[in-house]
């Protein structure tokens, strides 16, 4: 079955400690069945557009969500959101910003490069996984995505 | 110096007016008056009145209504030609007079002037010669005639007064440059014709309306009260003329000399034409009161001699009938020896002699011989008296002997002389009795006697003979007249003859003496005699002359006196007026005193210079300036004092001043001999000639500034090198403020993830090896996962406090109210419910709204947490005004603290409250303590241990400076 093989979730995250936290916290709550973590910008443009050492991917049906975190090496989390968001392919992709920023300066800027949604990660991992959850139910069965 | 000359005007004017022909004050204003003046007005109605009258009188010619031409019954109407020329003349002056007509409107006005002079002058002349023509009428005439004037024709006074009109208009007329002796003219020419318009109204006025009835024409009242009017209009605007003519002269005088003067002529030509008005009314009063009285005597007169004739021949019937009855007479005549008859006839005759009227009773026969006289002793019978013996014989009828002369006494007689009848009634009379009368004993004293004493006066009683004039009595001027004096009639003016010749009423003559006389003369009826009243004009008109001498000096006196007035008010304005010239320059030397010695020894230096830039005045402050004498400076061009480069400019700058120019605070260097270079600043004044129009001079005054001026740049100087500084600072703050940011940037990132790490694979732990941990290891990762979650909360804590000190504010009105509400959403624990809240009203405060909330938040949470374990749970909100403070407050009556320790509330991190007792890290306050800070406001604690806290806050009220 092609669902099996849908990606849901995009996880782009360099920290590793972070990313095992993260996964662990959307596999418990059952969130998702796929996820695809990358660890830098340019893995997650890539991928999202099939080239690269994605290349060849079966591109469609692209992620239901895609968790970015900002501070990410190579091409930073915000440059892979306007990326994201200036591509007409890609724009309709729901990104959410998974940080450790409180920032009023990233805030205002993610928002303004398009993001759909912004999260400070909590040092309390309950929280954390609480936080993964609602996000997962959210945006992935509450939220409506165009087919395509 | 010229007193009058120097009356220039200093101005010191405060603000700049750059431009010398806005200061000039407006030129004199034009000959030409303006048409709201009042004089204009008058002109102008005087006009319109005379054109009014001169069209209604030639609408009543032409429709056959006189009285719009003459203005009433009996008196003459106004000539059509007069209308015409009133219409046109009227119609001049008013042109001029109202509004500024254009010079084309203006010339036919002066053409209709002219033409009406021309014609004017020839009617005049034509009237003067007794040449009329059909002109005068312009050939209408009026339906029905008035008895004894003539109609339609122009008075030569009309005539005249219209030339003269006429050049009092073409003498006034505006010029550029009028002489003073041509408006002089026109305002004389215009009272002359206000005289004449006075003469006639007075007469007109006393009813004694002049030239009427005499040869000329006289003027109609309706031409009169239109000259009037013209007059006036022309005095009027002459006047003006003239004042503005001669104003330059003298200001003072020239006005009250055009009215004054012409004021005083009228009044006087007015008195004058009253007074001989009077007068002759008075001279017609009084010589109606001698003729009376001459009428009156001459009336009495002869009434009296009549019925002294009549009473004569009354006598002398009634004696002709008593002799004729006892018939003495005849048996006399026929018997001169019959005692009897004689003894009775003198008895009778004495009788008659002894009577008063007589005063001898002669009988005689017809032939004339004397038989009986008495009183005794009368001679021959005078040849009158045979004469009228004989007549009376042939008659038969008593015959009344008039005045004669006895030859025998010299005396003169009257006589009568009876008939004595015959035997026969028809026959011829038998003698005549003859009653002589003494003319003296009644009637010549009667007819001398006058009613009135008087000197003069005598009447007399004349008759004719032959071809001359019998005085009969004795005249009061010559003796031995009577019956003596006789006028040949030669001089058919003499009363006396005039009386003979059957003249009758009251005459003027010249009498016997070749004295003017006023006689009444009236014949005696049924006898020869005349009566001439008379009396001396000299003596009759007395009264006249006196009076004539009282209104002289009446009038003399008046005129003296408005003379003596006038020069009076003349003089003493001339005098005041010096006067006031005289105080006026002595107020302006003492101005100029005063200016002299302010500049002179004035602080700062003064200048002063002329048109041409020459230097006139250099005060001694400025001579300490320069280090020059005034001696050396004066006369000539400032350029000396000023240093070589700035010359030029400087110079320019002071030429500038020669346009008008105004210094309000310019700089200019000014050398000393010395060397030195003060910066002075200058402000300058122009000083302008009397009439505004030229510049004379221009001041300035300095103010020696070098001093400030070294000041100044060094001021300068520090303000720029602190301006320097500032921006080192600013640039240095806002550096670290940039370094802060990335620090804490970097802080919120690299700091959290690994405790988020920690407590992440802990609780991992926790969760996938539960089975293999005990109680104590379950419990010690518990501890790591808590310490982990600690840090992460005292990370984002410094990280809050930070940003509230680096944060902008952005201030706004906060409604607190709604501030707290929404605070307390966000800050009341799950259990809130069981709290009482006690809500305030706050006042509104000026802040950042988010930062307050956040305040709030924290404040509030406080409270709440502090009073978990209290049993009065009770948090009480509220704010209020104090001063210029807002105060805010919450107040629970939870655990409260010591109040030792009150200050170390607000520091970060401090904690009164053991952990296990009260969750937090000891962030909040400080939190709030740095918020309001940066509001400039203060926080304050109160606080007891388990009696609950009260924490204030108090923001500046900026309300004003919102």
């Amino acid at each position: 079955m092609s669902e099996a093989d849908e990606i849901e979730i995009l996880l782009v995250e360099d920290n590793p400690d972070d990313a095992e936290i993260a996964l662990r916290a959307l596999t418990k709550h059952k969130i998702a069945n796929r996820i695809v973590h990358v660890r830098d910008g340019k893995e997650a443009l890539d991928f999202l557009r099939a080239e690269g050492a994605y290349a060849g991917r079966d591109g469609s049906p692209k992620p239901k969500l895609v968790l970015l975190d900002l501070k990410l090496p190579r091409i930073g989390g915000l440059e892979v959101l306007k990326a994201v968001k200036d591509d007409p392919e890609l724009k309709v992709i729901p990104v959410v910003i998974l940080t450790s920023s409180s920032e009023e300066r990233d805030l205002l800027q993610s928002y303004r490069l398009g993001a759909n949604s912004y999260l400070v990660k909590p040092v309390d991992f309950d929280k954390f996984g609480e936080a993964m959850r609602e996000v997962g139910l959210y945006w992935l069965l509450l939220n409506r995505l165009p087919s395509a | 110096m010229d007193i009058l000359k120097l009356e220039a005007r200093i101005r010191l004017t405060g603000h700049g007016e750059r431009d010398l022909k806005k200061e000039r004050p407006e030129p004199e204003k034009m000959i030409r008056p303006t048409p709201n003046s009042i004089p204009g007005a008058v002109a102008a109605s005087g006009g319109a009145i005379a054109l009014a009258f001169g069209l209604l009188a030639l609408i009543g010619w032409a429709t056959d209504a006189p009285f719009l031409a003459s203005l009433g019954d009996g008196k003459i109407p106004m000539a059509p030609s007069a209308a015409l020329l009133f219409a046109i003349s009227g119609s001049a002056i008013l042109i001029r007079a109202a509004g500024s007509p254009s010079s084309r409107v203006l010339g036919a006005a002066r053409t209709g002037i002219l033409a009406t002079s021309a014609l004017a002058l020839i009617l005049l002349c034509s009237s003067l010669l007794g040449l009329h023509s059909g002109v005068e009428s312009l050939g209408l005439r009026f339906s029905r005639g008035f008895p004894g004037m003539t109609l339609g024709r122009i008075s030569p006074v009309t005539s005249f007064c219209f030339l003269v009109a006429a050049s009092s208009y073409l003498l006034a007329e505006p010029r550029s440059a009028p002489s003073l002796r041509r408006v002089a003219s026109a305002l004389i020419a215009a009272y002359l014709l206000l005289s004449v318009c006075l003469v006639f109204l007075l007469g007109y006025f006393f009813e004694k309306p002049l030239l009427y009835g005499s040869g000329q024409v006289p003027p109609a009242l309706s031409t009169i009260l239109a000259f009037t009017a013209i007059g006036v209009a022309l005095a009027v605007s002459g006047s003006e003329r003239y004042e503005d003519a001669a104003g330059a002269a003298e200001p003072a005088t020239s006005a009250r000399g055009s009215y004054l003067i012409p004021s005083f002529v009228l009044f006087t030509v007015g008195v004058v034409t009253a007074g001989y008005l009077n007068y002759l009314e008075y001279a017609a009063g009084v010589r109606a009161g001698i003729e009376g009285q001459l009428t009156a005597v001459s009336k009495l007169k002869v009434e009296e001699l009549v019925q002294y004739r009549k009473e004569r021949l009354s006598d002398a019937d009634m004696l002709s009938e008593r002799l004729t009855l006892s018939g003495a007479a005849q048996r006399f005549f026929r018997n001169p020896r019959d005692l009897e008859a004689e003894a009775l006839l003198e008895s009778g005759l004495d009788k008659y002699a002894d009577q008063y009227q007589y005063d001898r009773a002669t009988l005689v026969d017809a032939e004339g011989a004397i038989y009986i006289s008495k009183p005794d002793g009368a001679g021959p019978l005078p040849v009158p008296v045979a004469r009228a013996v004989a007549a009376s014989m042939d008659s038969g009828r008593t015959v009344f002997q008039d005045f004669y002369r006895d030859e025998t006494d010299g005396k003169v007689y009257l006589g009568l002389v009876i008939p004595l009848p015959g035997d026969g009634r028809k026959d011829r009379p038998a003698g005549a009795v003859i009653l002589r009368i003494d003319p003296t004993t009644y009637i010549y004293p009667f007819i001398q006697e006058w009613p009135v004493p008087s000197e003069t006066a005598e009447t007399l009683l004349v008759r004719r003979d032959g071809d001359s004039v019998l005085f009969l009595n004795e005249l009061r001027f010559r003796g031995g007249t009577a019956l003596r004096l006789r006028d040949p009639m030669v001089d058919r003016d003499l009363p006396a003859v005039r009386a003979v010749l059957g003249e009758e009423g009251i005459i003027r003559a010249k009498d016997y003496r070749g004295v003017e006389v006023v006689a009444s003369l009236r014949p005696v009826p049924d006898s020869p005699w005349f009566v001439v009243a008379k009396i001396d004009a000299s003596e009759a008109f007395a009264a006249l002359g006196e009076r004539l001498w009282m209104l002289i000096i009446l009038i003399g006196a008046l005129a003296l006196g408005e003379a003596a007035a006038i020069a009076i008010s003349w003089r003493s304005q001339k005098l005041r007026y010096y006067r006031e010239k005289y105080e006026s320059a002595e107020a302006l030397r003492e101005t100029t005193d005063f200016l002299e010695n302010l500049i002179k020894y004035a602080n700062a230096p003064i200048i002063v210079w002329d048109p041409d830039f020459r230097i006139t005045r250099f005060n001694h402050a400025f001579e300490s300036l320069t280090g020059l004498d005034a001696s050396r400076v004066l006369g000539g061009p400032p350029d000396m004092l000023f240093p070589p480069d700035q010359a030029e400019s400087s110079l320019r700058l002071i030429k500038s001043t020669g346009m008008g120019e105004r210094w309000d605070a310019v700089e200019i260097d000014i050398r000393n001999v010395d060397g030195s270079v003060h910066t002075v600043l200058w402000n300058s004044a122009t000083v302008l000639s009397a009439d505004g129009k030229r510049l004379v001079a221009t001041i300035a005054q300095g103010q020696d500034i070098s001093g400030m001026k070294t000041a100044e740049d060094e001021t300068r100087r520090a303000k720029e090198d602190l301006e320097l500084r500032v921006a080192e600072r600013t640039a240095q703050l806002e550096n670290a403020n940039r370094e802060m940011e990335a620090f804490t940037y970097s802080v919120s990132h690299d700091l959290r993830a690994p405790l988020r790490a920690i407590d992440g694979f802990s609780s991992f732990l926790l969760e996938d090896y539960s089975a293999s941990l005990d109680s104590e290891g379950r419990r010690l990762l518990g501890v790591i996962r808590k310490n982990s979650q600690r840090m992460g909360q005292l990370i984002t804590d410094l990280l809050s406090l930070s940003k509230v000190s680096r944060t902008e504010i952005r201030s706004s009105r906060v409604d607190m109210t709604a501030l707290v509400a929404s605070a307390l959403s966000e800050a009341a624990p799950p259990d809130a419910g069981a709290f009482e809240m006690d809500l305030r009203s706050l006042p509104d405060a000026w802040g950042d709204p988010s930062l307050l909330r956040q305040v709030w938040v924290n404040l509030i949470s406080n409270a709440f947490k502090y009073s978990m374990k209290s049993p009065v749970k009770r948090i009480e909100i509220g704010g209020y005004t104090d001063g210029g403070d807002l105060v805010y407050y919450v107040r629970d009556e939870g655990a409260g603290f010591e109040p030792e320790y009150a200050d170390k509330l607000f520091t970060p991190f401090q904690r009164l409250h053991k952990t296990e007792e009260f969750a937090g890290n000891g962030i909040g306050l400080a939190l709030v303590q740095r918020i309001v800070a940066r509001h400039d406001g203060k926080v304050r604690a109160e606080g007891r241990p388990g009696k609950g806290a009260t924490f204030y806050f108090s923001l500046p009220d900026k309300e004003d400076e919102a």
